[in-house]
């Protein structure tokens, strides 16, 4: 027995760096913006209000954005973009799950260009999303940064003919997400 | 002894696993998002349904410019019929009003009505918002106005005073989005008038009213409204006076709502339409209206 658990206890501390949660980053109240560009007009939103998870020992990471966190400009097109276009009551979060391609030493400081391949789930439609960002480590808190489109057809996101002139057919959106090690009692 | 410790290790062992899949990274994320205590939006697309209030207000800095139209009844018992092109030859009421939100909780307003030459002053006060939690299950609004009619005196319809052509409304605007098709709600409201040219008649009015708005499409909503009157001398029945009815479609296009409506109500203003209404849907007193809403960002 007592050779048993010994055993089990190496492998188990063997193992752990792997898994642990030591391994776990957390990021909450990333800012995330969306500009849509048109002949008629700018749109751009702003939300300090995504949260990231990310496993450095897979590169394992997932984002949330509650959709009503986003803040416009006018108060009228944010009613609108809640309430007719994405459906929020409905559809409540964006989020992406993904894992960065890049083995990165997370130990050191320095700066990483990534790629994620994953999928973004928007208005409750999943698109596969391969996409490029920048790893920033230094003093031990990780940051990410991307710019990336995404296509308002890709999610079935509806524009009436009337205001396909207003809203522009694909959105950039750009998001920084600062890091910090993850604590169980939280 | 060791036994305990050893499963401490394959629980701990095991909880580490756990948070390694990718679904269980979102489980955390989605712990740490909040979405479910925000506030529910647009339960009505517009302040006002047809002759009711709505509990939304104007957002901050936004200028609301309305025109509500009133044409005559249809029916020919009720002075409509084929010479006046079944009301549309004649017009009730015409109300133009222009209405600010200071934020988007408190709007003022002022307008103008035909009708009773009245010139209003409004406000309207959001005090609870819906949340999506449901820990405010209603939406409540308070709406004020006092409205001066300037009409001249004449024979039988003398105001001795100035004051005495005032007349105010006070009403609370509760609502409830059930679903994004289906939202409802019901307006106590007081209306007292300085002076009733009829000695008999009361200043002080209460009336109950309910409206609802059906979502058809994303754009377009049935909407309908109705008040009950609960002054005595305005009772079902009295042969006189009727309880306002409104059925409407109403079409929403980015900064402007559209209704078009059929009603019973012989005004726009509140002032009037819940005291004055004498018009009946069975002998087709009803007209055909429409309302405009233009929002300006200021």
């Amino acid at each position: 027995m007592k050779t048993i658990s010994k055993f089990l206890t190496i492998i188990l501390v063997l193992a752990g760096p792997a898994t642990n949660a030591q391994n776990i980053f957390v990021c909450t109240g990333g800012e995330i913006t969306f500009f849509s560009h048109s002949t008629v007009e700018d749109i751009d939103a702003t939300s300090k209000s995504m949260n990231s998870i990310l496993n450095i020992a897979t590169g394992e990471i997932v984002y949330v954005v509650p959709m009503t966190s986003f803040k416009f400009k006018k108060a009228l097109m944010q009613e609108h973009f809640n309430d007719k276009y994405v459906e929020s009551d409905k559809y409540q979060n964006a989020s992406y799950k993904g894992k960065i391609s890049e083995k990165i030493d997370y130990k050191t400081d320095g700066e990483h260009d990534i790629t994620s391949a994953g999928t973004l789930n928007l208005h409750n439609v999943d698109k596969e999303h391969t996409e490029k960002g920048k790893l920033i480590i230094k003093d031990g808190i990780i940051s990410i940064q991307s710019e990336f489109k995404v296509a308002v057809k890709d999610h079935k996101i509806a524009i009436p003919r009337l205001l396909a002139d207003n809203i522009g057919d694909s959105v950039k959106v750009t998001f920084t997400a600062k890091y910090a090690p993850y604590k169980k009692d939280k | 002894m060791k036994t305990p410790i050893l499963f401490l290790f394959l629980l701990s062992g095991f909880i580490a696993q756990q948070v390694s899949a990718q679904d269980d990274l979102m489980k955390m994320a989605l712990e740490n998002t909040d979405s479910t205590k925000s506030k529910i939006i647009s339960t009505f697309k517009t302040t006002k349904l047809i002759s009711a209030q709505t509990n939304e207000t104007v957002h901050k800095r936004t200028l609301d410019f309305r025109i509500g139209h009133l044409f005559g009844n249809v029916g020919e018992e009720s002075n409509g019929g084929y010479h006046t092109l079944y009301g549309l030859d004649a017009s009730n009421d015409i109300r133009i009003s222009f209405e600010y939100g200071i934020t988007d909780r408190l709007t003022v307003g002022v307008s103008r009505c035909k009708r009773l030459e009245n010139l209003e002053g409004l406000v309207k006060y959001r005090i609870f918002e819906q949340t999506t939690d449901n820990k405010m299950p209603l939406a409540v609004t308070v709406f004020a106005n006092s409205a001066i009619s300037t009409v001249e005196n004449r024979e039988n319809a003398v105001y001795p005073k100035t004051v005495d052509r005032l007349s105010y409304t006070l009403q609370l605007i509760l609502a409830r989005k059930f679903s994004s098709h289906f939202s409802f709600e019901l307006l106590p409201t007081l209306v007292h008038r300085n002076y009733v040219f009829d000695a008999n008649d009361n200043n002080d009015i209460l009336a109950l009213g309910a409206g609802g708005r059906l979502k058809i499409t994303r754009s377009t909503s049935l909407v309908a409204d109705y008040f009950y009157n609960f002054d005595p001398l305005r009772k079902p029945n009295n042969g006189y006076w009727y309880n306002p009815l409104g059925i409407g479609f109403e079409i929403e296009t980015g900064g402007h709502v559209f209704t078009i409506m059929f009603t019973n109500a012989v005004g726009i203003l509140e002032n009037d339409f819940i005291p004055n209404t004498t018009d009946t849907w069975s002998k087709a007193g009803f007209k055909f209206s429409f309302n405009i809403s233009r929002n300006f960002r200021l």
